[in-house]
């Protein structure tokens, strides 16, 4: 479930930068980067499994909602070379990202992330995978975009 | 406590089972009322019960609450500080992941 993957309500989409020189690119250029300090949440990171083909010595990666390879011999052809971990899906140079304010953005005005900074989790209600929330609705206060995560809509918040 | 997404099974931090969630309906957090004599639930306008917010109570307040009324409605957040997401466990024929 990605209700917000697709911008639903048509708000002006923010864009998000993670290179410092395009930051200041961006800056010099009029807009205003609201940098967001990046805090890998460990616990909303999808997992990998690292094996080896015995036969081929290739390398084959896993991921969370893949299937193993389904043969018969499995444990005689494969090697677990890394057991399952978590990894961050997102590649960082610095340890800040900014989202790109264009100068004319009025407080108060809803706007959509197309890539936001901070980890929200969100779940894959069929396979039961926990995945990072990438693109979310968020309002503009004046200073920092305050981000409206929605868990009920995104299968993060259960009852029963 | 610790919550496995797939199974939708509650565990205390030890591992030990304080409920399996299984609400058949579609009902949103955001619509239900504070409960009125407990301020860490909301009440259930379909079953007329409490749901706890778990993000609220100690692993052993919930255990002792669900072993006395083993069907007290949970609400379970993935985002809330308290909890740990663990994931299914994967068997091979020598050895578990």
């Amino acid at each position: 479930m990605k209700p917000y993957s697709t911008n639903p309500n048509a708000y002006r989409v923010i864009k998000t930068e993670r290179d410092i020189d395009k930051i200041n690119d961006h800056a010099k250029n009029g807009f205003l980067p609201v940098c967001v300090r990046i805090e890998p949440l460990i616990k909303c990171c999808p997992r990998f499994m690292l094996l080896q083909d015995l036969q081929t010595k290739e390398f084959v990666v896993i991921k969370d909602n893949e299937p193993l390879p389904s043969i018969p011999d499995f444990n005689e052809r494969y090697k677990v070379v890394i057991n399952w971990r978590e990894f961050y899906p997102i590649k960082f140079t610095i340890p800040f990202a900014a989202y790109l304010a264009p100068p004319d953005l009025a407080i108060g005005e809803q706007v959509f992330l197309e890539d936001v900074i901070t980890d929200h989790i969100g779940m894959d209600w069929d396979a039961g995978v926990v995945q990072r929330v990438k693109s979310c609705e968020a309002i503009w206060n004046g200073k920092e975009f305050l981000v409206k995560y929605r868990p009920d809509l995104y299968g993060a918040m259960l009852m029963g | 406590m610790m919550f496995n997404p797939q199974t939708l099974e509650l565990f205390t931090d030890s591992g030990k089972l304080i409920k399996k969630l299984n609400c058949p309906f579609s009902m949103d957090w955001r619509d239900m009322e504070m409960a009125e004599d407990n301020d860490r639930a909301r009440m259930c306008d379909r079953c007329t019960t409490p749901i706890l917010d778990t993000a609220k109570y100690k692993d052993s307040e919930l255990l002792k609450i669900l072993v006395d009324k083993p069907n007290t409605c949970l609400k379970v957040d993935l985002n809330q500080d308290n909890i740990k997401i663990i994931q299914p466990k994967i068997s091979f024929d020598h050895e578990t992941i």
